[in-house]
């Protein structure tokens, strides 16, 4: 008896432990993949300058022979991975000389990479920055906002409130359960063949764009708003209906504001997801070297992990760090839109809760 | 209280919607061997002429062709790695599409692989029976029986073929056909000795670096980037430089073309001025930048007389 209890303790504490050993275990890549990036990446939030008059030309960025930059300019990718790594890459003995000639007059420096957040797109790595693939994201991911967001509650609260149940309405689920589940490039497919080849809008743009991840994240916004309804006791309709309420009161002044955390966190999950989004947008032609910021949601745009995919196959060197530093951003945006989607469920949870 | 919000949306909305006054940019497409290429002429088509940045996509020489064939509209140009195809000519021309090409330089296929390993001298005989699908064997044409260096000749070292290289749909990938073509018509083989890497040649450098006794092809420019961490295999005994690649003596060189619509030329003279940056000295000529970067330029004869043609074109152009 006393025996056959301890064994039971022994395979609980046993189960307990391999539950422990397998976080551990995704920490650890995740931390091994995370400090990877973090290593490679900061360097990309700080640039060499130097005093512009006292270089030479060719050291400094391929642009500053045209556009006055300022006294302290920035220096070339090649001099930057030399300051930064001391790694000589293409220059030559003369160049390095020069540097540390540079160096000692104290005329070389260090400083923070303003220009990779104010800058767009650019062929050289230490005049490449994110704004403009950022106010891509930001127009592409209003566009998804405003097609999924009214489409996909609209579509969920007619399916679980309203809906005659047949076999035709069956059927129109079962089809929204499989397209949350079908790879994002096929929507690619999906936009290039209706929103550019038949309709005609412009190909690289943030209107096709946010169409195209809108229809991705449709199914996505679906799914979890008719589960959020569901989760609403049926004791509370029926209670409302009772004091003489009709249907569509019962919706809005019970049933939605209970099921708003599960919405919304569904809705902010899902346009993570969008922002992230990458192989459809390849689909539709937003793999272009664009260094001009979109200013309307026609104008050619591209977003944030397209420029990282776009970055990271570039053949010079600085743009590793680039790379790396982008993914940091892009990281932060994702954990600051999970944040608030934790956020709002925890804040109305206590209010309404379900 | 719901007041702000409308505004705030309204406001976006303005923000978003206001046409943009200045001419669209220009839009190439095409082969990513040239991508960087066009890329940097763009910006320094910018800096110079005040014109808005040119528009550059990488997707490959046969894709930017079909898009540059669909319409007058589309394309203003298109960046290949290998002249048109009879078809893609017709094609064009039944869109009543007009274009002249563009020779902008060279560039060299190289066979790479990782500093420090062993490294034998490779001939384009060797090259095509260790990736061709069908090999010509005792008179007959077989399916690539090869699995190990040696067994193509008995110098090389006992070790495994592995070659990662361009993907069909590239330009880069029908050149390498092309040159290794032999008495075996036939594509580059499938059963995993032959990678294909689409459009990507910074992850054959990771996979060569990365994987022991690895072979990569690579383009110039990538190969001249990296020189620190790889190195380059002699092809028929010439090892890939810029006097070699130029003057033909390393076999696995190509030119590279930029193709450029002329229909409605008056309105579009930003065609002819981008061209003419990137045919000028201060990109292709000796220490240009665009040689800097790895492109390898035409022989200076070449040049002048692209200079010329493009003169002509501006002449026509601009009065018709």
């Amino acid at each position: 008896m006393t025996s056959n209890l301890r064994k039971r303790h022994r395979q609980e504490k046993w189960f307990q432990r391999m539950g422990l050993f397998s976080l551990c275990l995704a920490l650890l890549f995740l931390g091994i993949i995370f400090g990877k990036i973090l290593i490679t990446g900061l360097p990309a939030f700080f640039k060499t300058e130097i005093e512009a008059k006292s270089a030479p030309q060719h050291l400094l960025n391929p642009y500053a022979q045209y556009v006055d930059q300022g006294k302290w300019t920035a220096a070339s990718d090649a001099v930057d991975m030399y300051y930064k790594n001391g790694y000589p890459g293409t220059l030559s003995p003369q160049d390095s000389q020069s540097i540390e000639a540079l160096k000692s007059q104290n005329k070389i420096r260090l400083s923070f990479n303003g220009a990779f957040f104010t800058h767009s797109d650019s062929s050289a790595p230490e005049m490449a920055g994110i704004w403009g693939a950022l106010l891509g994201s930001l127009l592409t991911l209003l566009i998804t906002f405003l097609t999924a967001f009214p489409i996909g509650i609209g579509a969920a609260i007619y399916l679980e409130e309203f809906a005659p149940k047949n076999s035709h309405i069956y059927w129109i689920e079962a089809t929204i359960n499989n397209l949350a589940a079908v790879p994002s490039i096929l929507f690619g497919l999906l936009g290039l063949l209706a929103f550019i080849h038949f309709i005609g809008l412009p190909r690289p743009s943030a209107l096709v764009g946010g169409l195209t991840l809108g229809l991705m994240s449709l199914p996505v916004i679906v799914v979890t708003t008719r589960a959020s309804l569901s989760a609403v006791p049926f004791a509370l309709k029926e209670a409302a209906l009772g004091l003489g309420a009709t249907p569509l009161q019962v919706l809005f002044h019970h049933v939605i504001p209970s099921a708003l955390p599960g919405i919304t966190t569904g809705v902010i999950l899902s346009l993570a997801r969008a922002l992230g989004e990458t192989a459809p947008l390849l689909m539709i032609g937003m793999v272009a070297f664009i260094a001009t910021p979109p200013s309307s949601f026609l104008d050619p745009a591209t977003v944030l992990p397209v420029q990282i995919f776009n970055w990271s196959r570039s053949p010079e060197m600085g743009f590793v760090e680039n790379t790396s530093g982008a993914i940091l951003v892009l990281l932060l945006i994702l954990g600051l839109l999970n944040g608030l989607a934790l956020f709002i469920r925890k804040k109305f949870e206590t209010h309404h809760g379900f | 209280m719901f007041k702000k919000e409308w505004g705030f949306l309204f406001f976006i909305f303005l923000f978003g919607f206001q046409i943009a006054e200045a001419a669209p940019p220009l839009r190439l497409a095409g082969s990513s061997a040239i991508f960087p290429f066009a890329a940097r002429v763009a910006e320094y088509f910018h800096y110079k002429t005040q014109e808005p940045t040119p528009l550059i996509e990488g997707l490959g020489t046969g894709a930017g062709i079909k898009l540059f064939c669909e319409g007058t509209r589309e394309l203003d140009g298109v960046m290949a790695s290998r002249p048109f195809t009879e078809t893609e000519r017709k094609k064009c021309e039944q869109q009543n599409i007009d274009f002249q090409e563009f020779k902008i330089g060279q560039d060299g296929l190289v066979l790479i692989e990782k500093k420090g390993s062993q490294f034998f001298p490779i001939r384009i005989e060797d090259l095509r029976s260790a990736i061709a699908e069908k090999v010509f064997v005792k008179g007959q044409c077989l399916k690539n029986p090869y699995m190990i260096w040696s067994q193509i000749q008995p110098s090389f070292p006992v070790l495994p073929l592995r070659i990662l290289g361009p993907a069909p749909a590239s330009g880069t990938y029908d050149v390498l056909l092309e040159k290794i073509k032999g008495p075996c018509d036939s594509l580059l083989r499938h059963d995993g000795i032959y990678i294909e890497a689409p459009a990507n040649e910074n992850l054959i450098i990771q996979k060569v670096l990365t994987a022991p006794h690895t072979i990569g092809i690579i383009t110039f420019s990538f190969y001249e980037q990296n020189k620190n961490r790889i190195r380059a295999l002699s092809v028929n005994g010439v090892l890939p430089f810029l006097k070699t690649i130029q003057d033909g003596h390393y076999p696995l060189s190509r030119p590279l073309y930029i193709y450029i619509k002329l229909n409605d030329l008056s309105d579009h003279l930003n065609r002819l001025l981008y061209m003419r940056e990137f045919t000028s000295n201060d990109a292709i000529g000796k220490s240009g930048y665009l040689t800097e970067k790895g492109l390898i330029p035409l022989p200076q004869s070449e040049q002048r007389n692209i200079q010329k043609d493009l003169a002509q074109l501006f002449k026509t152009g601009g009065s018709s």
